[in-house]
């Protein structure tokens, strides 16, 4: 019973409780001077509306580019599924060739890779 | 284009291209783990005993299946808030931040209670339901690429909570948004890493009984 406490309640409890007290203090010494968080505190203030003024514009490349989080997230489940069923039959070069498939998936669509090299903002 | 925002494009290309090279020093950091567990592991890898919650048995494999799905999931959340704070969405890019960093947690807590698992021994809590630290090769391997990995997450949650909340006091726009961006790619980094910290894990190898515990 002691044990389930512990577990269940307790270390979630710290660790959440860890990450949101490391937020706070890294909020605090990144701010920089005090011009800067009088700024900030007086955006807060005027509450952030939930859609910018270019909203509108940018709105078919923002679904061309959620349509293809999505299709990734999708490669990607697929991907694991065929890993572990692989895993089963033992088959470990496929295994690799799946991993290196993820991998490059996350690489180019997620983390953007390409974008080291361009030279323009058009990411 | 003004001559502020082509600088910011600079410097945020020299920014990009930094952030790459401390991925490059820390692929050898797990790359290093990876070779170790080849090494000492060689086609082996640990058996573990199935979670039993009260009346559900859930087979061993299935918990680390689960919590790369969330993993997984997390990173399209992630991609998601890029995206929308890069085209003006800030309401998805807050709601998403917030989908990555439970998620995210989700994550950590499946790792550290049921994948490293507690008990009591002498009414101590100790680690190592499964398997622990001083388990020879197998224990101390998978401690540390499961540690390693876990440390890398939660440096991420703190990231993903400051991001939150610099983008709630609106310090982003469509056209300045690095730290958003960075952020992104760190979180993807720790999806890279289990990409293959996880098969090779949990999947490659004949299962072996951990004794010694």
């Amino acid at each position: 019973m002691e044990n389930l406490f512990l577990v269940f309640i307790a270390l979630p409890l710290v660790v959440g409780g860890a990450v949101l007290v490391g937020a706070w203090l890294l909020a605090k010494i990144m701010p920089g001077d005090a011009a800067m968080a009088k700024a900030a505190a007086a955006a807060q203030a005027a509450a952030v509306p939930a859609r910018g003024p270019d909203y509108a514009r940018l709105t078919p490349r923002r679904k061309s580019a959620f349509r293809t989080g999505l299709a990734v997230l999708l490669g990607l489940a697929l991907l694991t599924i065929v890993e572990f069923y692989l895993a089963a039959l033992g088959s470990v070069a496929l295994m690799f060739v799946i991993i290196i498939l993820k991998a490059a998936l996350i690489m180019v669509f997620f983390m953007h890779i390409t974008a080291v090299w361009r030279t323009e903002e058009a990411h | 284009m003004t001559a502020v925002a082509e600088s910011y494009q600079i410097q945020t290309r020299r920014n990009r291209m930094g952030f790459w090279l401390f991925f490059l020093s820390e692929s050898f950091l797990f790359g290093g783990l990876l070779v170790a567990r080849y090494y000492l592991w060689g086609n082996t890898r640990p058996s573990m005993e199935d979670t039993v919650i009260g009346p559900l048995t859930i087979g061993y494999q299935i918990i680390p299946l689960a919590i790369t799905a969330v993993l997984l999931l997390s990173s399209f959340f992630m991609n998601r808030a890029e995206v929308a704070i890069a085209n003006d969405d800030r309401k998805t890019f807050s709601r998403s931040i917030l989908l990555t960093t439970l998620m995210g947690l989700i994550f950590l807590l499946g790792v550290l209670v049921f994948e490293w698992g507690w008990k009591t021994v002498d009414g101590q809590l100790v680690l190592g339901r499964h398997i622990s630290p001083t388990d020879g090769v197998f224990g101390a391997v998978l401690y540390g690429m499961t540690g390693m990995h876990a440390l890398h997450v939660l440096s991420g949650l703190v990231l993903l909570m400051l991001v939150w909340n610099l983008g709630r006091k609106g310090h982003f726009s469509p056209e300045k948004h690095w730290g958003v961006e960075a952020t992104a790619i760190y979180w993807h980094y720790v999806d890279l890493v289990w990409v293959f910290f996880y098969p090779a894990i949990y999947l490659i190898g004949v299962g072996m009984k951990v004794t010694g515990h």
